[in-house]
C-alpha cells in the first residue's frame, strides 16, 4: 500500500488542545475505526510538517506517544506503520472507547441536572432507534 | 539533548533608573524554536539586543554559538541571522544592489535562494527601497538575514507587516530550514497562532522577567478555565489549587488554573451544587492570563 498522504490528519493550531494531542486523537480515531490497518505507513515527520506547517518536534512526539501507546511501530527506513496486532475492526469495546469521552461527559452532565438514570437510557434507546430508522 | 547554541544567565538591564530585564536566564538547545511574547514594553527587543551584543547587559551574561555576546567575533556572527524590528535601510539603493552590497560581507551568500524568495514575495530586484511599502520592507529584512545561511535566527517581530499568505509562507520556510538544517530559531512576534504552529517552546517575558519558560504543548495541557455556576450564591472562598486568576460573582465563579485534577473539580462542583464547565484555552487566552 502506499503511504498516505498527511492530509489524514486535519489540525487546528488555535484550539486549546495541544497539536501532538489532535494527532494523536485522529490517528487512534483511524486505527481503531480500521481506516487505517496493521502495516499501513504514516507520513514521515518530514512530509508532515511541511505539510500542516507546524513544528517538526510536535509531530515527532505525536508519533512517539503514539508508538508508546502501541498503536504505532518504528520500521526501519520505513518510519512509521500501523502496529500489528491493532487490527480492532472487529473489536466492539475497542471502539466504544472512542465515544467513551463523550459518554463521560454526558453522564457529568447528567449527574449536575439530577438526571434520573432511566430517563438518560430511555432517551440514549430513543437516539439510537431514531439512527437506525 | 542537543548542545544549548543560546545561553543567558542571570541577566539584568537598566536604562538610568528604569529596569527592563531582570535576572532572565535561557538556554535554547541547537534545533529548536522559541518563541518569545510579551506585552509591548515587556523587554524582548533589549534581551535581543543584548543577546546579539548590540546593548551590554547591566548585569549577568549571554552567549551565542559559545561566545560571550558582548564579544562576538566576525565568525560567530556570520553564522547569526537577524531580522530587526524596524529595518534600516539604505533607501535609494535598489534591492538588487542593496542585496549584492550585504552579500558582499559573506563568502557563503546564496543568490539561489533569495531569487527564490524575492519570486516567491513578488519583490521586484529593479524597485528603489524609497517605493517599498512596511510590509515589502520587512520581506527584503528577512531576505537580508538569510542569504548567508545562518544557523541560528534571531527574529524580532519578523512577520509584524506581512498579509496572512506572506506569512504563511514564511513560517512554511522557516520550518523547512528547520527540518533541512536544523537551525535554531528564537522568534518574538503578537501573532499567537503563528507560534502556535512553529515554536514548540515558549518564553512569555512580563515586566522584565519571564513569567513561563516551557514546552507550549504542557502549557495548553496544564491551563484550564473552569465555570462553576449555582442557582444561589457562591462562597468567597473556593478551595482551588494552583490559581492563575479568578474572578467570583454571586452565583458565578471563574477560575484560571494551571495544573489541576478533573476529579477534584467535578467534586468541588458538588460540594458547592454548582455547574462546572471545563474550558481549554489557546494560546492568546493564555497569554492574556499569564499577563493579569
Amino acid at each position: 500500500m502506499n503511504s498516505q498522504s498527511s492530509l489524514m490528519f486535519q489540525i487546528q493550531p488555535s484550539s486549546g488542545t495541544p497539536i501532538y494531542r489532535q494527532i494523536i486523537d485522529q490517528v487512534s480515531r483511524l486505527v481503531i475505526s480500521g481506516f487505517l490497518k496493521p502495516g499501513d505507513e504514516l507520513p514521515s515527520v518530514r512530509q508532515a510538517a511541511g505539510e500542516l506547517e507546524v513544528n517538526p518536534m510536535t509531530i515527532s512526539k505525536a508519533y512517539s506517544m503514539l508508538e508508546a501507546g502501541g498503536v504505532l511501530e518504528r520500521m526501519r527506513g520505513k518510519g512509521m506503520i500501523v502496529a500489528s496486532g491493532q487490527d480492532s475492526s472487529k473489536d466492539i469495546r475497542k471502539r466504544l472507547e472512542i465515544i467513551r469521552p463523550i459518554l463521560e461527559e454526558a453522564v457529568t452532565q447528567a449527574g449536575q441536572l439530577a438526571l434520573p438514570k432511566e430517563s438518560i437510557m430511555e432517551l440514549l434507546s430513543e437516539l439510537l432507534e431514531e439512527k437506525n430508522e | 539533548m542537543s548542545e544549548t547554541v543560546i545561553s543567558i544567565n542571570k541577566l539584568s538591564k537598566k536604562f538610568g533608573d528604569k529596569i527592563v530585564l531582570k535576572s532572565v536566564d535561557i538556554e535554547i538547545p541547537r534545533g529548536t524554536i522559541t518563541g518569545l511574547i510579551g506585552k509591548n514594553g515587556a523587554g524582548k527587543t533589549t534581551l535581543i539586543k543584548c543577546l546579539l551584543g548590540f546593548l551590554k547587559p547591566s548585569s549577568g551574561t549571554s552567549s551565542m554559538l559559545f561566545e560571550n555576546s558582548w564579544e562576538l567575533s566576525n565568525d560567530v556572527r556570520h553564522r547569526i541571522g537577524y531580522v530587526p524590528q524596524d529595518p534600516v535601510s539604505m533607501k535609494w539603493l535598489k534591492i538588487r544592489s542593496m542585496l549584492d552590497y550585504t552579500g558582499a560581507f559573506y563568502s557563503n551568500w546564496n543568490m539561489k535562494f533569495i531569487d527564490s524568495l524575492l519570486g516567491e514575495w513578488d519583490l521586484d530586484p529593479d524597485a528603489k527601497i524609497s517605493t517599498l511599502s512596511e510590509g515589502e520592507k520587512q520581506k527584503l529584512a528577512i531576505i537580508m538575514a538569510l542569504g548567508h545561511d545562518p544557523e541560528v535566527l534571531i527574529l524580532d517581530e519578523p512577520v509584524a507587516s506581512l498579509d496572512p499568505a506572506s506569512r504563511r509562507y514564511f513560517i512554511k520556510r522557516l520550518i523547512e530550514m528547520n527540518l533541512d538544517q536544523n537551525k535554531t530559531m528564537l522568534f518574538s512576534t503578537h501573532i499567537m497562532s503563528d507560534l502556535e504552529r512553529i515554536a514548540a517552546d515558549i518564553v512569555l517575558l512580563k515586566e522584565g522577567e519571564i513569567a513561563y519558560k516551557g514546552n507550549l504543548s504542557d502549557l495548553k495541557d496544564n491551563i484550564r478555565r473552569i465555570h462553576f455556576q449555582s442557582t444561589s450564591d457562591l462562597p468567597e472562598m473556593i478551595p482551588m489549587n494552583n490559581v492563575i486568576s479568578s474572578y467570583v460573582n454571586k452565583t458565578t465563579a471563574t477560575f484560571t488554573v494551571n495544573g489541576f485534577e478533573e476529579e477534584e473539580i467535578q467534586q468541588i462542583g458538588r460540594d458547592l451544587s454548582a455547574f462546572v464547565t471545563i474550558e481549554q484555552l489557546n494560546l492568546e487566552e493564555i497569554f492574556l492570563e499569564l499577563n493579569k
